[in-house]
């Protein structure tokens, strides 16, 4: 993949930042609603990766366009998740998702934290390659909580297999993407 | 700094996945209180005619046929939800196949309507 691309100003960044607080409103909103913990934990994250996509460090080497395009289409894929058929739930199953959602989100959230200021939604180099706090034992922990996250939808309502094979699939070739980018510059140098 | 947002993510989502579970077992240990009561509800609907819908003083509320007929739908999904029949009230429309009509009686009254 084409993986160069002249420093421009990161104007995108207050971009990113501000869609995140929008979405930190959100979940505040619904857990004054709701009294849901869950959405504390979601704004809390949103609230963090805000902070640091307005810190964002300037990327050094981004990916071509279609990966761009990729990345934010994964981003946004959880949203086609299927309700369960009719409403009808399942307790049990419901359990297990909402447990998957938690842990899952806590993995982002964690993984958030550690990557700090290199955050970014398309592949892009941002100094140095993350080494630490679970990017230490994980190359991509991030997608793993991701990943985690999602399954829960497969037992809402089966159909959901394949939106999670697809999601796997996007999380794949958007860490390979990143890989490679760090890959090819230590080659450069 | 960063160790004290972990662990203040690590709180938040133990304190979700707690409550999470407690509304799992706090529903579970209602359910057979709560079926029962449902069961009662659609007795009442399909013995009465009448929804049992006053409180203190009020006057019963007649129900026309079509109002009787929603309710009872409405209850028997509910009573459905609690019992999680979901599958089974799936497969059976997917059939459309009803084993326990009296199809003799149907074709038979088709063969004598009685005129």
């Amino acid at each position: 993949m084409l993986i160069t691309e002249a420093i421009k100003t990161d104007y995108k960044k207050y971009i990113g930042s501000l869609i995140m607080i929008n979405f930190a409103s959100i979940s505040i909103t619904r857990w004054a609603q709701s009294g849901e913990l869950f959405f504390l934990v979601l704004s809390f994250r949103d609230l963090i990766a805000s902070y640091f996509f307005a810190k964002r460090q300037n990327a050094e080497v981004k990916s071509t366009k279609t990966m761009a395009i990729i990345a934010y289409i994964s981003s946004g894929l959880p949203l086609l998740y299927f309700s369960a058929p009719f409403g009808l739930e399942i307790r049990l199953y419901r359990l297990i998702a909402d447990l998957l959602t938690i842990v899952g989100f806590l993995i982002v959230t964690w993984a958030t934290i550690d990557l700090g200021t290199k955050l970014g939604v398309s592949p892009a180099k941002r100094g140095t390659k993350q080494t630490k706090g679970l990017y230490r034992f994980i190359g991509h922990p991030m997608y793993l909580g991701y990943g985690i996250a999602q399954l829960g939808w497969i037992f809402i309502n089966k159909w959901n297999i394949y939106i999670y094979l697809t999601s796997l699939v996007l999380f794949l070739i958007r860490a390979k993407s990143e890989s490679n980018l760090f890959a090819k510059d230590g080659m450069s140098k | 700094m960063k160790m004290t947002l972990k662990v203040v993510a690590l709180l938040l989502a133990i304190g979700a996945s707690a409550q999470t579970i407690k509304s799992y077992a706090d529903e579970i240990a209602s359910l057979p209180e709560l079926i029962t009561e449902q069961e009662t509800v659609l007795v009442n609907l399909l013995n009465n005619g009448k929804a049992e819908l006053r409180e203190g003083n009020e006057p019963q509320v007649v129900l026309t046929e079509e109002e009787k007929k929603e309710l009872i739908i409405k209850n028997m999904v509910h009573y459905i939800r609690l019992i999680e029949g979901k599958e089974i009230l799936l497969e059976e429309l997917q059939r459309q196949q009803f084993p326990d009509l009296d199809i003799r009686g149907i074709l038979e009254g088709r063969q004598n309507p009685g005129i």
